[in-house]
């Protein structure tokens, strides 16, 4: 935790400075975590990498009047959120019900202590994130995934901390039954 | 489930970044306009807030700043700045304590006591003593020319290597010294004036602040340097950390600097002394001794035998009653293994690990490997011998053992100077699982000539498995959805034959075949969801590869009625595609219903594709059941009968 914490400090310092090479240190070192986590959100590949791609266009472009106050890793994924948010709401209403769980990349990769890691409960994680409204997964993801607090998560959704702890709780709930049931 | 297995799983969740996203953000950072340094100053002198912050900082400067300015007038803390940029390479001595706020606790316990050898261009060398409790005493090679790092342990005669994760160094949390001049002068930090130690007139600065983000458990956090005031380089630095509740401060000590010398040859020419084995083999060796023989099935880490033996005491004493050779490793053995198992898992960009189905005996089944695509695998085998292999070597070896999975795997991470011998290989000795990497793999070929290696080798392995099971046929093919995305992981059905669908769509199976030009009813579904669809196949005539597109399913209602108009409640019926049969006896699996009181039915999930019989069964007359045929179903219709009249 600490050895990141300072990286993601000189990282954020050198970009805040308008060193060139920051950015694309940055994005070697979360361009897995961000893909990760727009791939569970949208549950398209493509559109995934389309929200990281817009998430690093914007940061070039706007580059002289972003300055980055935060920690790293929690700017970058709400950014992600933000915008995969927005890809969501443009695609609604049209052919979204035909993903394809497994086809978008998404995996579960095993833990050396091997706690939490049943295969069967790894192999439907992907499919049981699929299933919940996007409002909770959204919660569900950035608070466990991203670590964020759910004060950061209310701002970045637009709605109060009780609103986004009960689509947490809501969400935690309905995967819990999912991925206990006899699927 | 436990809450806290749903927080581990989610996690550890991970989708890799195409190489095409790589490219593109490569392009996007290449063409991006430079954001200048005046950019970033201009912004952060907008603002009343900054405005006044500046004026403050002047005056404090002007108060407080005068003595600490060289008779030239030049600012000290820019010149340490400038001289930190320029060092390339360093040495220093670090130290890791505790020392307790608590008296009645021990003052300060030592736990490494580290010399550090720091270059930009030939990587970074550690010889590291462990002072403590368990002895992880080695001498750590992170080397930038081949990419990997090398960690041998005297003390009990291991070796470490894997992929080189990070430029940092993972062995200091707080980062490396130069990193952090030029991390803690570029942002706010307090100055403490000057101390004079063994002659040295040193000046220091310090940052207490908890950075954004850091853990909730630390309760305060330190960090001092010291520089030497007639070089102005960091002579000494000290990082503290006080977690909540805990009243210990963990401090970690950089000193002894030397800047830009000359560094001993053996600094970046790792040795691994002969007699010395890896540490994964040791520990997965250890883990089998304490279970009959088998690895772990999935991936190395201690929880199954703390289960097992209640605990790390318990594993403790198990490991003490073996009178085994590798033993003598103990429990730090497996800690370490565990460890490096997991690091690799992380940064290799090739990794497999068959540990649920090779066990100690199966010497030339490939137990686990790792790499990356510019160097060669490290393989390590059911017995736990272990090699470094080039990729072509590494096919040899699985195809004369005949371990197919292996290959497949391979073949979904290999490069492409590989892929026809994996191909043929595969066709050699692949088995049905095989066929769908295949197929996906010869639909990606540009060259055809490529592509058909993968077909032939298809072809290879339906005909060995024709001739192995005569009263079937090997059907293969690929489910779509109507917007032409593949459907993971869907299930076909044909007849009695059930397979599932890889996670592009791919499937084969042992259909099973009587007369080749009945027909009989094959049915594709998602897995979980409303696309499905029917079709009919007969061996004769059906095409090798069966494209299979999923629609929406669609909803069927109606009433049954008597010749009086009464409801009939009770009744049962069923959706078939084939008019004789008894209502959904056939297909599909639980499209049967019973009328409710005022004789509804309803039937969700209906597939399309053929037509269909809806069968009221008549519990009045055994042999007599009334039929009305559906044509026209159409996808995503709620399609509703009317009242059907029944004699």
């Amino acid at each position: 935790m600490a050895d990141s914490l300072w990286e993601d400090k000189i990282l954020v310092g050198r970009f805040n400075r308008g060193d060139p090479e920051a950015l694309r240190l940055i994005y070697a070192r979360y361009r897995v975590d961000l893909v990760t986590l727009a791939t569970a959100l949208l549950f398209d590949k493509a559109q995934a990498e389309d929200a990281v791609h817009e998430v690093f266009a914007k940061l070039v472009q706007n580059g002289a009047t972003i300055r980055i106050a935060s920690n790293l890793r929690g700017y970058l994924l709400r950014a992600v959120a933000n915008t995969a948010r927005n890809m969501n709401r443009l695609r609604r209403g049209r052919d979204v019900a035909q993903s394809d769980t497994d086809g978008v990349g998404l995996r579960v990769v095993p833990s050396p202590d091997g706690q939490a890691m049943q295969a069967e409960h790894c192999e439907m994680l992907p499919w049981a994130l699929e299933q919940l409204p996007y409002e909770q997964r959204e919660v569900v993801l950035l608070r466990h995934y991203g670590g964020l607090r759910f004060r950061a998560i209310a701002k970045c959704q637009g709605v109060s901390v009780g609103a986004a702890q009960a689509r947490y709780r809501y969400g935690v709930d309905k995967l819990r039954s999912l991925l206990d049931g006899d699927l | 489930m436990r809450p806290e297995n749903l927080d581990k799983l989610i996690e550890h969740l991970q989708a890799q970044p195409s190489h095409d996203l790589d490219r593109r953000i490569d392009a996007l950072l290449n063409s991006r306009p430079g954001i200048t340094p005046t950019d970033s100053r201009t912004r952060a002198i907008r603002g009343c807030i900054a405005k006044l912050a500046i004026a403050a900082a002047v005056i404090l400067a002007v108060v407080v700043g005068i003595p600490l300015f060289n008779g030239d007038g030049s600012n000290v803390w820019a010149q340490a700045l400038e001289n930190t940029r320029k060092i390339t390479n360093y040495t220093f001595r670090l130290t890791r304590t505790e020392k307790s706020s608590d008296p009645g606790q021990p003052g300060e316990i030592v736990q490494t006591d580290d010399t550090w050898y720091v270059s930009a261009q030939r990587g970074l060398y550690i010889e590291h003593h462990a002072v403590g409790e368990y002895d992880y005493s080695n001498v750590f090679y992170e080397l930038p020319d081949s990419n990997e790092w090398i960690k041998v342990y005297s003390a009990t005669q291991e070796y470490e290597r894997g992929p080189r994760a990070s430029s940092f160094g993972f062995e200091m949390p707080e980062g490396l010294p130069k990193e952090a001049v030029l991390s803690l002068l570029g942002s706010d930090y307090v100055e403490l004036g000057t101390k004079t130690v063994g002659g040295r007139v040193l000046m220091g600065v310090r940052n207490s602040r908890i950075p954004d983000g850091a853990s909730e458990d630390v309760a305060q956090w330190n960090n001092e340097l010291w520089f030497d005031r007639d070089t102005m380089l960091l002579a000494s630095r000290e990082h503290s950390v006080l977690y909540k509740g805990s009243g210990t401060w963990h401090v970690t000590k950089q000193d002894r600097f030397q800047y830009n010398v000359e560094f001993p040859s053996h600094v970046s020419n790792p040795k691994i002394p002969e007699g010395y084995a890896p540490t994964i083999v040791n520990g997965l060796r250890l883990f089998s001794e304490l279970s009959d023989g088998v690895y772990p099935p999935w991936s190395l880490g201690l929880s199954d035998l703390h289960q097992k033996f209640g605990g790390r005491a318990g594993v403790e004493k198990a490991i003490e009653k073996l009178s085994t050779p590798v033993a003598k490793y103990g429990y730090d053995s497996l800690t370490r293994a565990a460890d490096f198992f997991h690091g690799v898992v992380q940064a290799s960009p090739e990794f497999a690990y068959y540990g649920d189905r090779v066990t100690a005996t199966d010497a030339n089944q490939v137990l686990m490997y790792w790499g990356d695509p510019c160097r060669p695998c490290e393989v390590v085998w059911g017995d736990l011998h272990m090699e470094t292999l080039s990729r072509e070597q590494l096919i040899e070896s699985c195809r004369a053992a005949g371990d197919h999975r292996c290959l497949v795997d391979l073949l979904e991470k290999s490069g492409s100077a590989q892929i026809p011998l994996l191909a043929a290989c595969l066709g050699e000795i692949g088995d049905l699982s095989s066929i769908p990497a295949l197929l996906r793999h010869a639909d990606l070929q540009q060259d055809t000539s490529i592509a058909d290696v993968f077909r032939n080798a298809v072809e290879a392995i339906r005909l060995r498995e024709e001739q192995r099971n005569p009263s079937s046929a090997v059907v293969w093919g690929r489910l779509f959805y109507a917007n032409g995305r593949s459907v993971s992981h869907g299930c076909v059905h044909i007849g009695t034959a059930r397979a599932s669908a890889d996670r592009d769509g791919y499937f084969v199976m042992m259909a099973p075949c009587g007369d080749p030009l009945v027909e009989q009813v094959g049915y594709a579904h998602r897995t979980l969801g409303a696309n499905a669809r029917l079709f009919r196949w007969a061996q004769a005539g059906a095409p090798a590869y069966l494209t299979i597109t999923l629609d929406w399913t669609c909803t069927v209602t109606g009433r049954v009625v008597n010749q009086a108009g009464d409801p009939l409640a009770g009744v049962h019926v069923g959706l078939c595609p084939h008019p004789g049969e008894t209502a959904g006896q056939n297909w599909p699996d639980g499209n049967r219903t019973k009328t409710d009181a005022q004789g509804h039915f309803l039937f969700e999930d209906v597939a399309v594709g053929l037509p269909l019989n809806l069968v009221v069964e008549n519990p009045d007359k055994a042999e007599g059941s009334f039929c009305v045929r559906i044509d026209d179903l159409a996808a995503d219709q709620r399609r509703d009968l009317g009242d059907i009249r029944v004699e």
